[in-house]
């Protein structure tokens, strides 16, 4: 055991001094020594690659890039030159640590290999690797993204980077890829393998050379769709995706899928599936709808969006709409319903359509109150039909304006007496230039502000003004030798003025046709009234003119000279009537809770007979326990008298209405007063009139009193009898 | 001889006495057959009278039931607007569907306002009864009161319209009239603004629930807008005129 002991102690002796004396030799061996830290180029298999200084390497051509010990703290990959970037091994690289070193160009050798472009790289040298190795700009790689067989991949899209050079895109915090640039797309560069999003405006060219500027439309699998819960822009379509996607389809001649929207120049299909909802906002600008106008500061004028149209159509519940282009044959288009238990809504204009099983409408306001802003927006004019029955037709103007049709024949309206056509051309009367260009001989002034603020924030006439004024001048050429100037407001109102008519919006909707009394509900009758007016006012001128150098006794009597005496008459007769003092009785002993008092003679026998004549019985009417008699009243006037009494509206010392009013009364009513009829041919007559308005004087005259009849018999018929101060037979 | 001469004066004075009498009793029975003839001619005149002022009576109801079928129309089937009423009309007119309240007046109250229109106006139409004064008869003349009923096909009205009639000694007492006039285009389009208020939801109104049946009796309804919310209908049927005036029914909803 000691001996044990004895022989341990010796063989650690010997061992120790071995040790000592190799150290010894080894520091103490000046020449040759290998110095393995620094590298030689002279002899670079030398370098300790694992514990050398890479420093020290100022020549990398022999370095032996197999043997990176990417490990080795001193090793920084920036400092390799980039002529050696390809044998970087990125991924080696990576696990070590020193992704982030890898300059752009080595990351572009190794693209494929390298996870998360984002996380184990510099982002800023993968955006720049990926640029130079594909040309596609990357402003962003999001939070990941990794690229296999060519394809980017984030989180949420994939991209295929070839054959998309100039390309910009970025993938977003969600992993969303969006595609900014190029500023147009072709279809055909879109692969099965794109999923990503064309967030800006860029225009899409499809296959078949169709181009939507296009902005938030997706990409999956190389299918566009919008995603749930944002809206995209398509050419001139927003949609609106619910909480499912919609499918776009910009080639018809795809087989449609899922919720869906197809669209191209001359169509577009709507279809919904089951608990969905497919929102399509046509904008302005868009010509399948017909959203444009006329801008005429080119030659010929060329359309602009017209931002007054307004338009949004909703399909819901598995429901589906067809909306076909009938430009060719110059129709609005034609909007064919499908139901399959849900629902369509298109709200245009002021006018809000529900298709389903039944067609409903929630009916529009009126322009409210007298003056001031107005909901100005015009429809879209189509027409709608359901379930296959092209017989049974929903149609609207731009114009706000409505009707149903069966078989053609309209059932039920909502136009204000105007017409509703499915002509485009009548459609696309919007403005007042498109007056001014169809009517050159009439000014048409375009709205300004005024002092009285009748046109806050209107600058431009609806469409319904538009389009009453193209249906009234229509075939009355030569009318602009009395009505020179056009003036529009927003007024419950219209008024005549010397060569010249305002019209009010307000006058032409039909809220307004309601409340004045004696006409009917046609606008086109507010403008033919104030017509009559344009001329009476413009026989007043020229009698002026015409009378200069006749001296003042031998004066003519004046038109509304006439009007007056023959409205005289007619009154003094009723006050004369039995029956009519009797009514004054009983009105008379009516005990309510004021007494009704008519006027006295006092007041001016005009006067007197205006306020008893025009207003008094609709104030009867109105007032309470007093409104039989208010009834009686009107009765009367109008058996006794045959005219509304509203022509007695008393102003400026004559009967202003009675001229306008008594045109319009049917001929039979007219035939009462032959020299009303006779007066309101002669008006005419005196202004030498063009041939239209001559054949309308002369046939209105004659269906009052026909040649043949009683009347004409026996006393002298045909123009210029009573008033012809300047009357050309 | 003397006794036969007297004899043969007897007879002679017998044979006049006896033509006297015959000559008497026809005398009488001539008289009574005149007066009896007088009376006839009388009673016929006062016949024909009678019958005359009847109808003419008649065909004035007539025409003011007509006038009231076309005016009230226009009111919403009322002569006197009821009190849901809009107010900024120069034409008012009824509500018949106000905040969801169904006021669509039933068809005895649409007879009931033709009534009315027919006592309130019909002395217009009977002028003073004018011609028949200028024959002599002097008239008196009560308040008519009138009782209507519409039904699908026609309007009946029954006037109580105490008239009486005298000249010389001859009075002629009239209460009671009845005329019935068809109306089923106006019942129709009371059934169509029924069928409108059934299917409107506040301001939304389905229109093919309709329709069909305005293209079947050749109507064209009208909308027009108004002020608060409220919407204005007219009904107008193509083929249904008085006095050359198409008949429009014209009622509101709110």
């Amino acid at each position: 055991m000691k001996l044990n002991k004895i022989l341990m102690f010796v063989l650690i002796i010997i061992l120790v001094s071995i040790s000592i004396i190799a150290t010894n030799h080894d520091t103490s061996t000046p020449n040759p020594v290998i110095d393995q830290n620094t590298f030689n180029p002279d002899n670079p298999n030398n370098f300790n690659y694992a514990q050398g200084d890479y420093a020290t390497i100022t020549d990398w051509k022999n370095v032996d890039f197999d043997k990176i010990d990417y490990n080795n703290p001193s090793l920084n990959l920036n400092n390799i030159p980039s002529e050696y970037a390809e044998k970087v091994d990125s991924a080696k690289a990576i696990l070590s640590g020193k992704g982030k070193q890898l300059t752009a160009e080595q990351i572009s050798y190794d693209l494929e290999k390298i996870g998360d472009l984002v996380n184990d790289v510099d982002e800023a040298k993968a955006r720049e690797a990926i640029k130079s190795k594909t040309g596609v700009m990357v402003v962003s790689l999001g939070k990941e993204a990794k690229i296999e067989n060519g394809i980017l991949k984030s989180k949420e899209g994939s991209f295929q980077l070839e054959g998309k050079k100039e390309w910009e895109i970025t993938v977003d915090e969600n992993g969303v890829i969006q595609v900014l640039k190029p500023a147009t797309i072709n279809e055909k560069t879109v692969t099965k393998q794109d999923s990503f999003t064309l967030t800006k405006d860029i225009d899409y060219k499809t296959k078949r050379g169709e181009t939507y500027t296009v902005q938030q439309l997706s990409f999956k699998n190389g299918q566009a769709f919008v995603k749930p819960g944002t809206t995209a822009q398509v050419g001139y379509y927003n949609i609106v995706a619910g909480k499912e996607p919609i499918n776009i389809y910009l080639d018809s001649t795809k087989k449609s899928s899922g919720n869906y929207v197809s669209i191209s120049n001359n169509h577009l299909d709507i279809k919904s599936t089951t608990d969905n909802t497919v929102k399509v906002i046509p904008q302005p600008g868009n010509k399948l709808f017909n959203m444009v106008k006329r801008d005429y500061s080119t030659k010929p004028p060329k359309l602009v969006p017209s931002e007054k149209d307004t338009m949004e159509i909703t399909v819901t519940n598995g429901d589906s709409l067809k909306v076909e282009s009938r430009a060719s044959s110059g129709k609005t288009p034609l909007v064919k319903h499908n139901h399959d238990g849900g629902n369509v809504k298109i709200e245009t204009g002021r006018l809000d359509i529900a298709v389903g099983k039944e067609l409903n409408v929630k009916l529009p306001q009126n322009l409210f109150n007298y003056e001031g802003v107005i909901d100005d927006r015009n429809s879209v004019a189509f027409e709608l039909v359901s379930k296959g029955n092209l017989e049974d037709v929903f149609r609207t103007s731009s114009s706000n304006r409505f009707e149903h049709l069966i078989e053609g024949e309209p059932v039920l309206k909502r136009s204000q007496g105007l017409e509703v056509s499915d002509s485009i051309d009548v459609n696309m009367m919007k403005t007042t230039a498109d007056l001014q260009a169809k009517f050159p001989g009439i000014k048409f002034n375009k709205p300004d502000i005024d002092e009285r603020n009748y046109n806050f924030n209107y600058r431009e006439i609806t469409a319904n003004m538009a389009q009453g004024w193209d249906q009234w001048l229509r075939e009355k050429p030569g009318i602009e030798k009395y009505v020179k100037n056009v003036y529009f407001d927003t007024r419950k109102n219209a008024g005549a003025g010397f060569g010249r008519i305002t019209a009010g919006e307000r006058t032409m909707d039909s809220a307004t046709r309601n409340d004045k009394p004696g006409r009917g509900h046609n606008v086109l009758q507010t403008l033919d009234h104030e017509f009559v007016h344009v001329v009476d006012i413009y026989v007043s001128d020229k009698y002026s003119s015409d009378v200069n150098s006749i001296s003042k006794d031998k004066l003519p009597p004046k038109l509304s000279d006439l009007y007056n005496q023959e409205l005289l008459k007619i009154g003094r007769e009723l006050s004369e009537d039995p029956e009519f003092k009797r009514l004054q009785q009983d009105v008379n002993s009516f005990k309510g809770s004021r007494k009704v008092n008519f006027a006295k003679l006092e007041l001016g026998e005009k006067k007197a007979l205006s306020y008893n004549l025009h207003y008094l019985g609709n104030g009867l009417k109105k007032r309470k326990g007093a409104e039989e008699y208010g009834q009686r009243y009107e009765n009367l006037i109008k058996r006794k008298t045959g005219l509304y009494p509203y022509s007695f509206t008393y102003g400026f010392k004559n009967f202003p209405e009675v001229s306008a009013t008594y045109s319009e009364l049917p001929p039979e009513q007219a035939r009462r007063h032959p020299n009303l009829a006779q007066l309101e041919y002669d008006r005419v007559m005196n202004v030498n009139p063009p041939t239209w308005m001559e054949e309308k004087a002369r046939k209105r005259y004659e269906s009052i009193l026909p040649p043949d009849g009683e009347y004409c018999q026996k006393n002298p018929c045909g123009p210029c009898i009573l008033y012809k101060t300047n009357c050309k037979k | 001889m003397q006794k036969r001469g007297q004899v043969t004066v007897f007879i002679i004075l017998g044979i006049a006495l006896l033509m006297f009498a015959l000559a008497l009793i026809y005398l009488n029975s001539y008289l009574a057959t005149q007066e009896v003839k007088l009376n006839e001619e009388n009673e016929l005149q006062n016949i024909l009278f009678e019958d005359s002022i009847k109808e003419y009576v008649h065909s004035c109801i007539l025409s003011t039931t007509e006038a009231a079928i076309l005016a009230n129309s226009y009111s919403g089937g009322y002569f006197i607007l009821p009190e849901k009423s809009t107010e900024n009309l120069f034409d008012n007119v009824p509500y018949y569907s106000l905040n969801d309240k169904d006021l669509i007046p039933s068809n005895q109250t649409i007879a009931n306002e033709i009534a009315k229109y027919v006592d309130a106006m019909l002395n217009y139409c009977m002028d003073n009864f004018t011609s028949f004064q200028n024959q002599g008869y002097k008239i008196s003349e009560e308040k008519p009161q009138s009782k209507a009923t519409l039904t699908s096909k026609k309007i009946i009205i029954r006037t109580n319209y105490p008239l009486t009639f005298s000249k010389g000694s001859s009075t002629t007492q009239l209460f009671n009239f009845i005329i019935s006039t068809p109306a089923p285009d106006f019942h129709q389009n009371i059934i169509m603004a029924r069928k409108i208020i059934e299917n409107q939801d506040k301001e939304v109104i389905c229109l093919t629930c309709f329709s069909n049946l305005a293209f079947e009796n050749d109507m064209v309804v009208n909308i027009f807008s108004n002020e608060n919310d409220t919407s204005i209908f007219e009904i107008e049927n193509k083929n249904y005129l008085i006095n050359n005036e198409n008949v429009r029914l014209r009622f509101a909803t709110k």
